[in-house]
């Protein structure tokens, strides 16, 4: 656009330019010739001068030859001849008196002449009159010549004056035309050369406009050609985004989680069904100050109501990232208050602004209850299961030792069953405890040297490996986060399987060592004992599975299934090779020291 | 009444258990005299004399109170609190004899003041070689606080 409105005014600067240089040239060419026309005008002008001229001395001739006639014939013919001539000469003479009127040379000598002509007639019609009667003589002829001799020297001498004067005129007038008409030949000439070169660099110009033009079109073409694509473009993708903002809002509408979203300014922008439902509440234009009056949230004593500026969104809206908060709500709909667990994130605009909040909660009061009841469970399991598991077997320790005089062998055999299958119960009972308190428990995040901890339950397992010959290889090992109790517990359950399956060798080796795998660090505990077919290797951690029989190797089954939910609770992974009588290898990992304070600190208060 | 006669309380609702238990005391000679009351209710009576032991005295408390937790009408906790409440009963040692190795009843009865928690163990065994050591430290290793300090403790308190 602007390209073209330059162009135009270029374009028309330019013009008027040319059309002033033209305009110019023309005019000077115009004047060349009107000048030229001016100058011939004198040219012929003269030259008429001059013929009046000679027409003048023409009759001045004649008036003295007829003058000369008449003296000698006095025919009254060259009598009215002479009358004729003389009035031709007057007449001729005041030609020249009005051609010469703008030359004031001339007209002196005219001046001159008109009187000197004057004498000389009336010295010819005297001598005429003279010798009218009689005819004349050479003498008298002579003495005439004599008489009027020195009037027509002078009147010839005029003349000749005049002559000459009027071609040094016509000398110098035709010079002029002749360098009048050079300099309009020059004119033309240059006027012509410019025209030329005008219209040589108009037409380069315009040309060139044309070829720009051309290429501005060309671009504009493949413009309007890109813009179609990208406007065809933009229409698939916000079809697609069409379509994926049905899916969300189908998702978000089916969730069993609530989700709200707020602005920055706190007011909401999404509140999904289930957020409803589960706080008994919709959404409302309400201030952030007042959303803990509002939805009736409360801290953990079920009274205190939750501080507005903790609750997960306020946070979030502040930049802050909360898991796992849990926040009691009392929902209009259910006597009792529900428990609900949020999270809040913070929504980070492009520029890295905060411009709004997203929480996420689910309803944890069923998880809660489901809790309870189980934690009730395992007391009373852990109360009245195993009570009479303790009589069954002291009665029958106290038969078997105080009695056993007085049973016979398959008694005591029986006893014996009794005796071993009550203690076998306790051991699952206690198991299983453990497990489920296991699943209650989350973990402490401290340091713990690997190394001690290994050999004080090496130290602890003396009593197990007495009477046999076991190699206890522990390599250096590194310090790792986790829970004191728990990681023991591990290593407990790694070991004492060990120095269980090694039992029918003569000499028993048992390694642990560690090594660096991909910026972790994998502890092994390695055997060679009895080993396990790697084909079963899946069922190893699973609950109450077993490889062995109980009568090769006693065990409940829970052991592994207790090393494994240890580890993944800490975030690590546990796994095992082996090949029947080979021995085996149980490796895990564990986080190293350098985890992040900040996350200790969310664990404790995840507990608290 | 001879005080060596009633050394032992032993509280406990479950009368095979009150016997194991009777019988391991026994085998380790570590108490002439065993009282077992059924519930915690009939416990608190021994120890704070009232109802069917009006016609005891403060004079003569137990060495050692041997206590279940779960019991009928009153809990050991409720037992363990008394006790401890009381400047009568104060100074009496007490042992929670228990199937729990539940942490919050570990957390609960050491807060409450108890002398020594014993998860009791399934093996006759080790639950005899427990006895022994616990009845070895608490009757015959440790002194208790003369009868004379209860009486005076109680006068004053009266």
């Amino acid at each position: 656009m602007n390209r073209a409105l330059r162009f135009r005014r270029r374009l028309t600067v330019a013009g008027i330019c040319i059309l002033c240089i033209l305009f110019l040239a023309f005019y000077s060419a115009f004047r060349s010739a009107a000048q030229s026309e001016d100058t011939n005008h004198w040219v012929a002008h003269t030259q008429e001068v001059l013929g009046a001229i000679a027409q003048a001395r023409l009759n001045r001739a004649r008036l003295e030859n007829e003058s000369w006639g008449y003296r000698e014939t006095h025919d009254p013919g060259l009598q009215r001849q002479y009358q004729d001539d003389r009035r031709r000469l007057d007449g001729a003479m005041k030609h020249l008196q009005q051609l010469t009127a703008d030359n004031p040379s001339q007209q002196s000598l005219l001046a001159e002449l008109t009187p000197a002509i004057s004498i000389y007639e009336t010295l010819l019609e005297e001598s005429m009159q003279k010798t009218a009667p009689a005819r004349a003589t050479d003498s008298g002829a002579t003495t005439e010549s004599l008489i009027h001799g020195p009037v027509d020297a002078q009147v010839r001498q005029l003349f000749d004056n005049l002559g000459s004067n009027e071609r040094t005129l016509l000398a110098s007038r035709l010079e002029a035309v002749s360098v009048s008409a050079r300099r309009t030949r020059y004119v033309i000439l240059f006027s012509g050369l410019l025209s030329f070169a005008i219209l040589i660099a108009a037409g380069h110009l315009i040309q060139r406009e044309v070829m720009t033009r051309e290429q501005m079109e060309d671009g504009l073409r493949r413009t309007q050609g890109l813009l179609r694509e990208n406007a065809s473009a933009l229409a698939a993708s916000e079809d697609e985004q069409r379509k994926q903002n049905a899916i969300l809002r189908s998702v978000l509408d089916s969730m069993a989680e609530g989700v709200v979203v707020a602005d920055e300014e706190g007011h909401f922008t999404l509140f999904n069904p289930a957020a409803e439902h589960i706080l008994g509440a919709g959404r409302a234009d309400i201030p952030p100050d007042e959303w803990s009056q509002y939805y009736q949230t409360y801290k953990s004593d079920h009274t205190t109501l939750f501080p507005t500026e903790e609750l997960p969104l306020v946070r979030a809206l502040h930049g802050e990232t909360t898991d796992n908060v849990q926040i009691y709500v009392r929902n209009r709909q259910h006597p009792q208050l529900t428990c609900i667990n949020a999270s809040g994130r913070p929504l980070i605009a492009t520029e890295g602004r905060i411009s709004g909040a997203v929480v996420v909660f689910h309803d944890m009061t069923e998880v809660l209850e489901a809790n309870r009841e189980l934690e009730a469970f395992t007391y009373s399991v852990s109360h009245d299961l195993r009570a009479p598991l303790r009589h069954m077997e002291g009665f029958s320790r106290i038969l078997q030792k105080d009695h056993a005089g007085q049973l016979s062998a398959d008694a005591r055999h029986y006893l014996e069953r009794i005796h071993s299958a009550a203690t076998h119960m306790s051991s699952l009972v206690e198991d299983l405890l453990q497990l489920s308190r296991l699943g209650r428990q989350v973990p402490r995040r401290n340091a713990i040297s690997l190394r001690a901890l290994a050999e004080e339950v090496r130290a602890e397992l003396t009593q197990e490996t007495e009477g046999r010959l076991i190699d206890w290889k522990i390599s250096p090992l590194p310090e790792v986060q986790g829970d004191p109790l728990l990681v023991r517990q591990v290593l407990f359950n790694l070991f004492s399987n060990a120095v269980k399956f090694t039992r029918k060798q003569d000499r028993a080796m048992i390694e642990i060592g560690s090594k660096d795998e991909n910026g972790e660090t994998v502890i092994s505990v390695r055997d060679n004992g009895a080993g396990f077919d790697p084909r079963y290797a899946d069922k190893l951690f699973g609950v109450f599975q077993r490889l062995h029989r109980q009568d090769e190797f006693e065990g409940t089954g829970i052991g592994l299934a207790l090393v494994q939910r240890i580890i993944h609770k800490h975030g690590g992974r546990v796994w095992a090779d082996s090949l029947p009588d080979q021995g085996a290898t149980f490796y895990f990992t564990l986080p190293a020291r350098a985890e992040s304070r900040v996350q200790t600190r969310e664990m404790a208060g995840a507990r608290a | 009444m001879n005080p060596q006669e009633y050394e032992i309380l032993l509280v406990e609702d479950d009368p095979a258990d009150a016997e194991l238990t009777v019988l391991s005391l026994r085998k380790e000679r570590l108490a002439n005299h065993i009282e077992v009351a059924r519930d915690g209710a009939e416990a608190l009576d021994y120890l704070f004399c009232r109802g069917a032991f009006t016609s005891r005295s403060f004079d003569h408390p137990p060495r050692l109170v041997l206590l279940d937790l779960k019991l009928p009408r009153i809990s050991g906790h409720d037992v363990l609190r008394a006790i401890k409440a009381d400047e009568r009963t104060r100074s009496i040692p007490v042992v929670v004899l228990t199937s729990s190795n539940q942490e919050r009843d570990l957390v609960e009865c050491y807060r409450l003041g108890v002398n020594s928690y014993i998860q009791k163990p399934v093996d006759l065994q080790k639950f005899q070689e427990t006895v022994h050591h616990f009845g070895l430290y608490w009757l015959v290793v440790n002194h208790a606080a003369p009868p004379a300090a209860f009486t005076v403790k109680s006068l004053r308190s009266n």
